[in-house]
């Protein structure tokens, strides 16, 4: 299982990510980070939506209110125009953070 | 036996008494809580498992309302530096417009300082009191109003400086003692800041962050209308005058500080106990 505060720092990028994909709403987002981290990746299901809303404040993202194919409300959120260049900034710093990483671990089995 | 629409309804109820109050959040973890039970009771788990589990995973609702309340400090910060910005604008042009040139008369002008003052107040404390409470951060800011409101005296002390250093006129009106005067008030301006952090020892520790934040607010208000009474006082003898101005914005400096001292009293408390 992931630390938490990692999975924490990892919830905006993660989010501004799926969203570049399409809009989506709170409980399938949940359900497509778990499935692409089989699982490991594991949030508090409520936790998300302060995170959404939070984003939603900042500019970051926008939301309407819609409804299911089965006819129940849903609220989906999509990205703004601010949330896509936050998403290339997180993506930037993450891809630093792993390249570091990999080069320290390449240089231990050298 | 089980009824699920009742234990959603209990379950709503749990979480607008622990505070999640405004109705798009609640709505929207009812529905998500809805989707995960039907996924549930679709993979083969009872009602009542399916409830247990799904509420487990949304979490607790205390802890959901703190991160709640994160997203509606962000907004409630944006308001409070935009109220502060205006206010400031109204104060700094009352009190920079020339007196013959004024377009208001004298109990108009102290009607809009005291609006910008209200509207600063205002502005402060929704910008304070949704901040995130982190000391350090705390510090920081009170640091930054202290020095500004340092530097603002020095700036306008070191107006009628310039004058008596340099106009014949106002030299012969200044005598040695005055001029001592005003210079002391100069250096308590700019030592304020610093004066401040010394205190720290002394400064008794308010625990609670609000009563700190509404006493720094206080000091703050203070000095401008320190500034203002100073300023629209009937005209004295430029000697005097001086000596009282440049006084009143050391004094200001030291009230405007007053908010950085407590948060550096309460920061340094909070260090020794832990």
């Amino acid at each position: 299982m992931i630390r938490k505060e990692l999975v924490a720092a990892s919830a905006e990028p993660l989010v501004l990510a799926l969203l570049a994909q399409g809009e989506s709403y709170g409980y399938a987002i949940i359900q497509e980070v778990k499935a692409r981290s089989d699982g490991k990746l594991q949030w508090t299901d409520g936790m998300l939506y302060p995170v959404l809303h939070r984003m939603e404040h900042r500019g970051l993202i926008k939301s309407r209110w819609g409804e299911s194919e089965t006819g129940r409300k849903r609220k989906y959120y999509s990205l703004k125009k601010d949330g896509k260049t936050a998403m290339v900034k997180h993506h930037e710093q993450w891809s630093l953070v792993h390249s570091v990483l990999a080069g320290l671990k390449k240089e231990q089995y050298v | 036996m089980f009824d699920l629409e009742q234990a959603i309804a209990d379950w709503r109820r749990q979480m607008l008494a622990a505070g999640i109050k405004t109705p798009v959040p609640l709505e929207e973890l009812e529905i998500h809580l809805r989707e995960e039970i039907e996924r549930q009771m679709k993979a083969g788990l009872s009602g009542q498992k399916a409830f247990e589990i799904s509420t487990r995973r949304i979490g607790s609702p205390e802890i959901l309302k703190c991160e709640f309340k994160k997203a509606e400090r962000t907004s409630m910060k944006k308001i409070g530096i935009f109220a502060v910005a205006i206010g400031a604008v109204i104060i700094l042009r009352i009190l920079t417009e020339h007196p013959d040139a004024a377009h208001l008369r004298k109990n108009e002008q102290v009607e809009w300082l005291i609006a910008g003052g209200a509207i600063v107040f205002f502005g402060l404390s929704n910008a304070f009191f949704y901040f995130e409470s982190n000391d350090s951060r705390n510090v920081r800011r009170w640091k930054i109003i202290g020095i500004f409101y340092s530097a603002f005296a020095v700036w306008l002390t070191t107006l009628p400086i310039l004058l008596f250093l340099t106009v014949p006129k106002f030299s012969a009106a200044v005598g040695v003692i005055e001029r001592v005067f005003v210079f002391a008030a100069l250096a308590v301006s700019v030592l304020s800041v610093l004066g401040w952090k010394k205190c720290r020892e002394i400064l008794p520790v308010v625990p609670n962050r609000r009563t700190r934040t509404m006493v720094g607010i206080a000091g703050c208000l203070l000095g401008i209308l320190l500034i203002a009474l100073c300023f629209f006082m009937t005209p004295l003898p430029f000697s005097i005058g001086i000596i009282l101005g440049s006084w009143t914005l050391a004094m200001a400096s030291v009230l405007g500080g007053a908010g950085y001292g407590l948060e550096k009293a309460a920061q340094e408390r909070t260090l020794i106990d832990s």
